[in-house]
Order: structure tokens, then C-alpha cells, then sequence
């Protein structure tokens, strides 16, 4: 693979586990207490998971199938997708069976894909709570996307040469790296495409293209020197 | 390897994470971890004090990260000397839990500290009926972990290295029970003077309960109460992704263990639409908001 | 018992502690440790001095900026340090190999690693716009402590900064057990000492502890690399967290209000 394949590979690779990330359904803390829409935790935190989750599943497949690497990156994405799926299912199941509340979006008053009223639904004095069917496409949307970015990033470390373990490593700072920048453009709390905060997510992509740019100008210049 | 072999390999790193789920979600409620923390923190403030340890060592997932790098770097060089593996992963879960109360005592030193001007106590007797409880979990969920990534690093040959495996699986595991069973303990536990089936009114915030069955509740109660559904939806969930993945990699051929997975998924989103529309067919609209639907 | 609300009042007014202090600190000590620490094995528990100093610098950078409140938590900050530094520590010390200047290679690494929190800053800055002055400043210096906290560790464990220990700690993992301990380093300090009466002086005490922690844990990791030698590293690890964490906790029950036991106190309602 040459440098600027790889340089660009890289980029793209970190503006998709931008796009990812605001894509995934978290409510921070207030959306443990059952008080915002979203998974209830922070938004680092569960990208970092799921997209680990898909390196583990793209790292395999990369090694020992001897597999295309489309086939690489698709697995990776699988694999963080059923991450977060399963997470958003089995949270669901404690905010319906265990707080009683029915999943329910603050942010819009018809759901966009069921179209099903939500406003009447929202427990009085919070934001929204549990993971109604947009959010948990929007998820698995997002997980899907993160899964391919971050194996992405390993398979093309991998390309250029360096050794599989230095790679994930690598990988794995990358991955947080954009997360962060994702997540301060969130600022907390986003219900998913739906929500009108992701309508800044260009400003997140223009800063992820400089950051990533210029870790994936050092390393594979670095490389290739 | 054989299949047969496989799949029994396959289960039981399932059920290493059922475990190491489990534990995880119970320690972090006997520490109010992660987002619950917040308010156990904000309590004082609004005039609730309280004997609820407050652990803010980090969020889950790098503090589960934290303790199994640990275990699995100690493990790992007792290994390399010839260990019997399971007494180093003992030992190596043992090494990480005494940094985990380390670190756990440090946080709640730390932040009722700050919230002297309060007049918010430390307890000591709540710091040291804690920890053990704390450490022990910990040690559980974190022999788990290295179980699990054990076995995919030596059965099934995993090109990521041992230690590595057991970081990745420490920032999900972390991850999945501060969005899964820590619900259950912030919307539900924190918040039992509050009335069944509704989120936490923004009005009410901070003012947990602070009163036990009988006398004044601790975080020992706390995982009582979650060990009930928190914990072990929490186990379940991380086994099922474990299990799930692993299955599907193991069984089928690349091409097709990507179809199986992407069906996987779609049977997911029904899963969760079904949910949703039983929860909203049962739970009904809020009487408060029936307003909306004339106006 | 009775504790009134008005024991806030007795909290006194800390004297400054100079931010720029703390960074010069942190460049000069953490150089000096792995530029020393590198000669021989013997020395490498010298490396020690740099963990503490970058730790330090890095935790003190995670106060300033995680203060104003960011909306993602302290955790991320911290994550963010050791992150960012990843791909710069590789390609300083990978750079610093082929071209034969592996005396230069930390400096390198160091560099590239702050124009990437340089860049990461500006970005949050001025393209996210969040409201944050010291922003830019900070996360150029968390990333730079974060390269610096990496090398430290490096030269503590195997006894060498160049490529080939990076290559030998990635080899078998470790180098992520390094990352997390680092992070966590940082990032706990202030996370546990958050609240109302969070003190400077008192969180850059925990700072030195986490930092102490990390050189007991380097130590022993180091048994592996270095044999008998890291057992300098883990004594002197022990002693500085010994010393450190009485500090922190003596202080913690000085300004807090320390009972063994007892029930809730009835606070008088505003």
C-alpha cells in the first residue's frame, strides 16, 4: 500500500468513528437515573466498547481466514454492532421491567421510523428515557460505522507493515482520540440522527480530518521514511 | 480444533462473562460507580446527607480496563515463570483488587472531602465495611475477564496478545454494566421514594434515599437489591456478546458468519420493537400529559 | 450529633500554585529521569522520577481544563492524554530509529505528541467552539505529559526508550497495561477530589500518589525485563507510595469532618 492511500485510508477511517459516535444513543449520567433518552452512560465510553468489541472480531478474521479485507472490516463492524445491540436491547429490558417507564424520545413528537407518539409518553419532569426504535437504529447505525473505522484503522497499520499487536495499539489510540473530539462536540447527550445536535456534526468531521491527519501523516510518514 | 471442543470453549467464555458481568455490576453498585455517582455526589449538596460509599475512581470502562491490564500483566509474568495458570490468575486478580481498593478508597476519601462545607461526614466504619465487599467483586469479575480472554488468546489463537485481550474485555465489560445493570440501581434503587414507573423528575435530583429497611441504608443493601435483576441482566448481556460473537466466527465461514451476524442484529431491532410496543400497550401514556393530546 | 452547614467557612484561602511551575517541573524532571535511567540498568529505577514528574504535570492538566466542566466526564481527558499520544510516541521513536538518532527519538516523540494536543485543542477551541480558555494550553500539555508518562515508563520497565523497548512491550501487550495505569494516573486525581471544596495543593497530593502506584506497578512489570535490578524500582515505589498516600488521606481528614461511626446528622433545612 503506498502513503497516500494509507494517509487517506486513515482519515477516512477517523471520520467515520466521528460519524459513529454521533450516531450512538447516550444519555450520560442523567439517562441512569432514568432522566434523558440514550444508553445511560458516557459517549467515550460505549464507542470506545463497541469499537474494542470489533477489533477483536476484524483482528481474528484478519489472521487467520486469510479472508478480503472488505470481508475484515465488515466482521469488525458486526462484531461492535452486536456489542451495542444487545447492550441497547438489555437496557431496554431494565428501563421497561425494572423502572417501569416505557422507551420514549424527548427530542421529536412522532418516532420517525414507527411513527408512534412519543410526547405523551415522556415521565413528567425528564428528558426522555429508554431506547425507542429510532435511537436503537441510529445505534446500530453508529455501531456498524465505528466497527468498520476502527478496523479500518488496524487493517491498514497492518498493510503498511507494522506488526499486528504495535497496530492494535496504534488502533486503539486513534479510536479513543476521535471519540473524545466526537464527544465534545456532543457534549453529553445526543438521542441519535434524529436528534438536532447532530446536526453539528460537520464541525466534528472538519476536526477530526486535521486531528487524524495529522496522526496518519506521523505514523505512516514515520513509516515510510 | 475440533467443533466440538470449539463450541465448548466457546460457552465457557460465555459463561466466564455471564460471571464477570454480573460481579462487575454488583461491585459497582456496593461503590455507587460511574453515572449514579452523580448523584450520590449532588445528595449533600441538596441537604441529603448520607452513608452511601461514593467511588469515583473513573468511569467503568477504564477503571475495568485498569484492573485487568493489572491482572492480566501479573498473571502473565507468572505464567512466563511457569505458574500454574489459574494460581496466577489468582494472583494477579488478587494484585488488581488491592489497587482497586486503593484507588476505591483514595475517590471516597477524596470526594466527601470536598463536600465538607455540607457538613457531609467521612465514616470510617462505611470506608472499611466497604472495601472487602468492593475488592471481592472485583476480584471476581476480574478472574473472569482473564478467563475469557485467556482462552481466546491460547485456544483459539488470537493474534492480539494476552494482556491486550484482557484490556479490551475490561473497557467492554466496563461498559456494558454502566449502561445496562447501573440503571437499575440509579433510576430504581437511588430512587425508591419516588413512585414505580417513572423517571427521575429533574426537581428531585440528588435527594436519594438515605434510610434502610430497618436503620440507615449502605451500599451493601444496594447490591442486595440489584442482585436481584441489575447484576444479572448485566451477566447476561456480556455473555450473550461473547458468546454471540465467538459462535458466530467459530461456526461459519467469514462470508456466511457475516450474514448470520447482520441477521443477529435485525432480529435485535424486532426484539427491541416488540418491547417497546408491549411497554407502551401495558404502561399506557403518562395522565399528566393527556393534556397534550387534545391541546 | 449535630454538624453545621457553616463548617465551610473554616476552609482557608489556599496560596496559588503556579501552573508553569508545575509544567517546568514536569518537562525537565521527566527528561532528565529517562535520559539518565537510559544508561544502565541499574539506573533505571531513576526512570521512577519521571513517572512521578509527568504524572504530576499530566493530572494537574486534567484539573485546569476538566474545572469548567466539559460535559463528558473527567474520565475522557485523561483517555484523551494518553490517546492522543500514541501515534506521535510510535512515530518519534520510530522515526528516531531510522534515521540513527535515537538520543533525540524522546524529544521527538515529545514534540510531535503536543501539535497533537496542539491540534486537538484548536479544533475544541475554535471549530467545536466550546467555551473553554484554557483549552488549547491544556490538552497541549495532558498529551505532552501523556508522551512523557509513556517514555518513563518505558525506561523504568525495560531500561531503554528506544523503538525496540515500544516493540517489546507491544510484542506481549504490556504497553496497553502502561497506557491505562497512565491514564487512570491522571485522570483519578482530580475525579476523586471533585466538589465544592476541591483543593489544588490537595488533589496534586493524590496526583503524587497515583503517581507512586504506577511505579510499584512498573516495578513489577520491570521483573520481567530486567530480573533482580527492578526490585530498587518496586522498593522505591513502595516507599514513595507510602509516604504520598498518608499525605493525601492525613489531609483528606483534616479538611473533612472524619467520624468512626454514627448516624446521618440532622442538617437544618434552607
Amino acid at each position: 500500500m503506498d502513503p497516500i492511500t494509507a494517509i487517506v485510508l486513515l482519515i477516512i477511517a477517523g471520520i467515520l468513528i466521528v460519524i459513529a459516535v454521533h450516531h450512538i444513543p447516550v444519555g450520560g449520567a442523567p439517562a441512569a437515573m432514568a432522566m434523558a433518552t440514550g444508553v445511560g452512560t458516557g459517549t467515550v465510553q460505549l464507542a470506545t466498547g463497541a469499537g474494542l468489541t470489533g477489533l477483536v472480531s476484524a483482528g481474528y478474521m484478519y489472521h487467520f481466514a486469510g479472508v478480503d479485507p472488505y470481508i475484515v472490516l465488515l466482521s469488525g463492524g458486526i462484531g461492535s454492532t452486536l456489542m451495542i445491540g444487545i447492550t441497547m436491547l438489555i437496557g431496554n429490558v431494565i428501563y421497561i421491567f425494572g423502572v417501569g417507564v416505557p422507551p420514549v424520545s424527548a427530542k421529536v413528537k412522532f418516532d420517525p421510523i414507527t411513527k408512534d407518539r412519543q410526547d405523551i409518553y415522556v415521565s413528567p419532569g425528564t428528558e426522555g428515557h429508554g431506547i425507542p426504535t429510532v435511537s436503537f437504529v441510529s445505534g446500530i447505525i453508529g455501531g456498524f460505522i465505528g466497527g468498520v473505522g476502527g478496523s479500518l484503522t488496524y487493517v491498514v497499520l497492518n498493510e503498511v507493515g507494522i506488526n499486528p499487536a504495535i497496530s492494535a495499539f496504534i488502533a486503539i489510540g486513534f479510536f479513543i482520540a476521535n471519540a473524545v473530539i466526537a464527544a465534545y462536540n456532543i457534549a453529553g447527550t445526543i438521542e441519535g440522527f434524529h436528534d438536532p445536535k447532530f446536526k453539528r456534526l460537520p464541525k466534528a468531521i472538519l476536526s477530526s480530518l486535521i486531528v487524524s491527519g495529522f496522526i496518519a501523516a506521523v505514523v505512516i510518514g514515520g513509516v515510510f521514511l | 480444533m475440533d467443533i466440538n471442543t470449539g463450541l465448548g470453549l466457546v460457552a465457557l467464555m460465555g459463561a466466564a462473562a455471564t460471571i464477570a458481568g454480573a460481579a462487575e455490576d454488583l461491585e459497582s453498585d456496593i461503590g455507587s460507580q460511574s453515572n449514579p455517582n452523580s448523584q450520590v455526589q449532588l445528595a449533600p449538596q441538596v441537604g441529603v446527607l448520607h452513608r452511601i460509599f461514593n467511588k469515583a475512581i473513573s468511569g467503568e470502562p477504564p477503571a475495568y480496563a485498569f484492573y485487568s491490564s493489572i491482572a492480566a500483566t501479573v498473571a502473565w509474568i507468572l505464567m512466563s515463570l511457569n505458574f500454574n495458570i489459574f494460581a496466577a490468575f489468582a494472583i494477579g486478580a488478587f494484585v488488581a483488587s488491592i489497587f482497586h481498593g486503593i484507588y476505591a478508597s483514595t475517590a471516597h476519601i477524596g470526594r466527601i472531602a470536598s463536600a465538607r462545607r455540607y457538613g457531609q461526614p467521612i465514616y470510617l466504619d462505611v470506608m472499611l465495611n466497604h472495601l472487602p465487599g468492593i475488592m471481592s467483586h472485583g476480584f471476581v469479575a476480574t478472574f473472569c475477564v482473564l478467563v475469557l480472554s485467556y482462552v481466546l488468546h491460547a485456544y483459539f489463537e488470537h493474534p492480539f496478545p494476552f494482556v491486550m485481550l484482557a484490556f479490551i474485555w475490561g473497557i467492554t465489560v466496563g461498559a456494558i454494566g454502566s449502561s445496562t445493570g447501573d440503571v437499575h440501581y440509579g433510576s430504581e434503587r437511588e430512587f425508591q421514594n419516588q413512585p414505580f414507573g417513572c423517571g427521575l423528575n429533574a426537581a428531585f435530583s440528588g435527594k436519594i434515599v438515605t434510610k434502610a429497611e430497618v436503620g440507615t441504608r449502605s451500599n451493601i443493601d444496594n447490591a442486595w437489591f440489584c442482585a436481584k435483576f441489575g447484576g444479572p441482566a448485566t451477566g447476561i448481556t456480556f455473555g450473550l456478546i461473547v458468546f454471540l460473537d465467538n459462535w458466530r466466527s467459530l461456526l461459519f465461514t467469514p462470508e456466511m458468519s457475516i450474514v448470520v451476524g447482520a441477521v443477529m442484529i435485525i432480529l435485535l431491532v424486532v426484539a427491541n420493537r416488540v418491547l417497546e410496543l408491549w411497554a407502551r400497550k401495558n404502561y399506557g401514556p403518562y395522565p399528566e400529559k393527556l393534556a397534550l393530546l387534545e391541546g | 450529633m449535630t454538624v453545621s452547614c457553616a463548617a465551610g467557612k473554616e476552609v482557608k484561602e489556599e496560596k496559588k500554585i503556579n501552573n508553569n511551575l508545575i509544567a517546568a517541573i514536569g518537562v525537565i524532571v521527566s527528561f532528565i529521569a529517562i535520559y539518565i535511567a537510559s544508561i544502565s540498568v541499574f539506573l533505571a529505577f531513576l526512570g521512577a522520577a519521571g513517572i512521578l514528574a509527568a504524572n504530576l504535570w499530566g493530572a494537574n492538566g486534567v484539573r485546569t481544563v476538566a474545572k469548567y466542566g466539559i460535559g463528558t466526564g473527567v474520565p475522557s481527558v485523561g483517555m484523551l492524554a494518553l490517546g492522543g499520544a500514541v501515534g506521535a510516541v510510535f512515530a518519534g521513536l520510530y522515526i528516531g530509529k531510522m534515521l540513527g538518532i535515537e538520543v533525540a527519538a524522546p524529544i521527538l516523540a515529545f514534540i510531535l505528541s503536543m501539535i497533537t494536543g496542539l491540534l486537538i485543542g484548536i479544533c475544541a477551541r475554535y471549530i467545536l467552539k466550546m467555551n473553554i480558555p484554557v483549552m488549547v494550553r491544556c490538552m497541549t500539555e495532558i498529551c505532552g505529559a501523556g508522551a512523557l508518562l509513556f517514555m518513563s515508563q518505558f525506561v523504568t520497565i525495560t531500561g531503554s526508550y528506544g523503538y525496540a523497548a515500544l516493540e517489546k512491550l507491544a510484542e506481549v501487550g504490556v504497553v496497553l497495561f502502561i497506557f491505562i495505569i497512565g491514564a487512570l494516573g491522571m485522570l483519578h486525581p482530580y475525579n476523586a477530589c471533585l466538589g465544592a471544596d476541591e483543593r489544588h495543593g490537595r488533589t496534586l497530593k493524590l496526583a503524587l500518589a497515583t503517581g507512586s502506584a504506577q511505579i510499584i506497578l512498573a516495578g513489577i512489570v520491570s521483573i520481567y525485563f530486567l530480573g533482580s535490578v527492578s526490585i530498587l524500582t518496586l522498593l522505591i515505589g513502595a516507599v514513595a507510595w507510602v509516604v504520598t498516600y498518608r499525605d493525601f488521606v492525613k489531609t483528606s481528614f483534616k479538611e473533612g469532618i472524619v467520624v468512626s461511626t454514627g448516624l446521618i446528622p440532622e442538617v437544618e433545612k434552607k
